[in-house]
């Protein structure tokens, strides 16, 4: 019996190969790298940290993370999950760093418009900022575990490798952050409507790639 | 616990912008110790202004506080201006707003969390400082996003669409999906149809086909669902507003159309059109008289449609973009034979025509 695999002339270089060429210096292998991660990399912060002025900075300091530890990669994870590391650091680094500033300031008025869209565009833009004003107030570790449940669909297992906790701890987090979201829901009409909001479309969006 | 489910847009980034962060990021990589150590101290230096700002600006507050004028908006307000026959400047942060007459916008946040104007109608004229390292400033248009760097533009309404001009500097314009970069001088014109179950299927008059100079022409989306009509408002012009004086940016000129149906090509902006053709408001022009049906077709459709018949016997170049609101507007008022009729003359004369897609789409649903 022919055990003989299939060759194929070109084999796709997996993580390792990657890696390794990234580890050796080579130029194009990092710009490839950067090049495959960078948009799940900013949508990661994005919905982590909001709408926010340092994202630019925060993206190269992940990837400077990614590219100055990468020594290191031993292959038990994939690589998308040891740059998922890197970016949840930076952004817990981020928000420790910012703990104690003024959180965003709520928009409360009632916004008339004749174009449904444009005015629904806006109000969804300040239900977010709502949202991102409503987590400002949370730890940073609380905020991380939801941010990557809720906004980024992740399970509590994957959440918990990330942040490098338990899961039993990982779940206290979402469900602390979670009551307090609800809890702010029911002074904030804003927020009330946009959970609302979510629950309704949550059946629709199963088995969707929420990411 | 069921798990809860935030959906949050995450803004996309232009190619600039990424080409901006990769450059960085590897000059910083390179070992230029000297460029790292540069791109340090420049943020340093960023932190040690804020700081030392931080001091003057809160006595500098105090004052705005008090003297502030009508126009300024400070980050917790949510400010709706809205015109007659005047103009009026609004102030956000480092930016300025100049609100043409007959407009209504909405503008909320500041520099430090971001800029979102909502340019419910008319025409707007922002004059925004640099964007680099801050939250964006964002003017919304109906479909259209435009995404600032820092620059002088204005955005013009035009039902679910809008046209914008860069006066100079460079603006991101985001509609459907699609992300493309204007710079001085260039203009946007407007696609076919706003995609999406809200959206509404809008006749194209013939102007709006015009392709914008080295401009990446936008895909013509295919409606999924198509809701209620709403009849097209007039293509407003791109007057830009200045302090003192009122210069106009011109639209970009009338030309073929590039579909392969030459018969349906751009008048010129004044064509003739018979005065005594046109029944109630004698509009001098196909245009007029298309763009006064469009004007009035919510509150008087049967003059709106008897307006759209004179247009399409006219056998003008406006003649299609006629034949097919006249179509939709029979479709929208529950006259199916009729519609039908009019939108499968519309295919059978203009298969290739601006609004053929919409006219199938359309059909398909009476079906």
């Amino acid at each position: 019996m022919d055990r003989t695999l299939p060759l194929r002339a070109f084999p796709p270089p997996d993580d390792r190969d990657l890696v390794a060429r990234c580890v050796s210096g080579d130029r194009s292998a990092q710009r490839r790298l950067f090049e495959n991660e960078k948009r799940r990399v900013h949508a990661t912060l994005f919905r982590i940290l909001g709408p926010n002025q340092h994202l630019d900075d925060l993206v190269q300091d992940v990837f400077l993370a990614v590219f100055r530890s990468l020594h290191s990669f031993r292959g038990e994870a994939s690589l998308s999950t040891w740059v998922d590391r890197c970016a949840v650091r930076a952004a817990l680094a981020h928000m420790r760093a910012r703990k104690g500033r003024q959180p965003l300031e709520l928009i409360a008025d009632n916004v008339a418009s004749n174009d449904p869209s444009a005015e629904r565009r806006a109000l969804a833009r300040e239900a977010t900022r709502h949202l991102y004003a409503a987590l400002d107030a949370l730890p940073p570790k609380q905020r991380m575990a939801f941010a990557l449940s809720a906004m980024e669909g992740r399970d509590v297992a994957e959440i918990a490798q990330l942040m490098g906790a338990t899961a039993v701890a990982t779940k206290a987090r979402i469900w602390r952050a979670r009551r307090y979201i609800e809890r702010r829901a029911r002074v904030d009409p804003v927020l009330a409507e946009y959970l609302m909001a979510a629950r309704r479309a949550e059946p629709a969006e199963d088995g969707e790639d929420r990411r | 616990m069921s798990d809860l489910r935030l959906p949050v847009e995450v803004d996309p980034w232009s190619d600039g912008r990424w080409s901006r962060v990769e450059r960085e990021l590897f000059d910083k990589l390179d070992g230029s110790d000297a460029v790292a150590v540069a791109l340090e101290r420049r943020r340093a230096v960023r932190r040690s202004v804020v700081l030392g700002g931080a001091l003057a600006a809160t006595a500098v507050a105090a004052a705005v506080v008090l003297l502030r004028p009508a126009g300024i908006l400070r980050s917790s307000e949510r400010m709706r201006v809205v015109t007659t026959d005047s103009a009026s400047e609004v102030t956000v942060g480092e930016s300025s707003l100049f609100v043409a007459p007959r407009s209504l916008v909405m503008v909320s946040g500041d520099d430090e969390h971001g800029v979102d104007v909502v340019l419910d109608r008319g025409s707007v004229t922002c004059e925004v400082a640099p964007r680099r390292g801050r939250p964006p400033f964002v003017v919304d248009a109906g479909d259209v996003r435009v995404r600032v760097v820092g620059t002088r533009f204005t955005v013009a309404r035009d039902g679910a669409d809008a046209l914008v001009a860069v006066d100079h500097g460079a603006v991101e314009v985001s509609a459907r999906g699609k992300v493309i970069m204007m710079h001085d001088g260039e203009r946007w014109p407007q696609p076919i149809v706003s995609a999406g179950p809200e959206s509404a299927i809008v006749p194209v008059s013939p102007t709006a086909a015009v392709e914008p100079l080295s401009l990446e022409p936008l895909p013509t989306p295919v409606p999924q669902e198509v809701s209620p009509v709403v009849g097209p408002a007039p293509r407003p012009s791109l007057a830009t507003p200045s302090r003192g004086r009122a210069a106009t940016v011109p639209l970009p000129p009338n030309a073929a159309s590039t579909e392969e149906s030459s018969r349906e090509k751009h008048p010129p902006a004044d064509e003739t059109f018979s005065a005594s053709e046109a029944p109630t408001a004698h509009p001098a022009s196909a245009q007029a008289a298309y763009e006064a049906a469009a004007r009035i077709e919510k509150m008087r459709p049967d003059d709106a449609a008897t307006l759209y018949r004179k247009v399409i016997a006219g056998n003008t170049a406006w003649t299609p973009s006629a034949m097919f609101a006249l179509g939709r507007l029979e479709a929208e008022r529950g006259q199916r034979q009729e519609a039908t009729d009019l939108l499968r003359e519309y295919l059978a004369r203009y298969p290739h025509g601006i609004n053929a897609d919409d006219a199938r789409v359309l059909l398909q649903r009476m079906q």
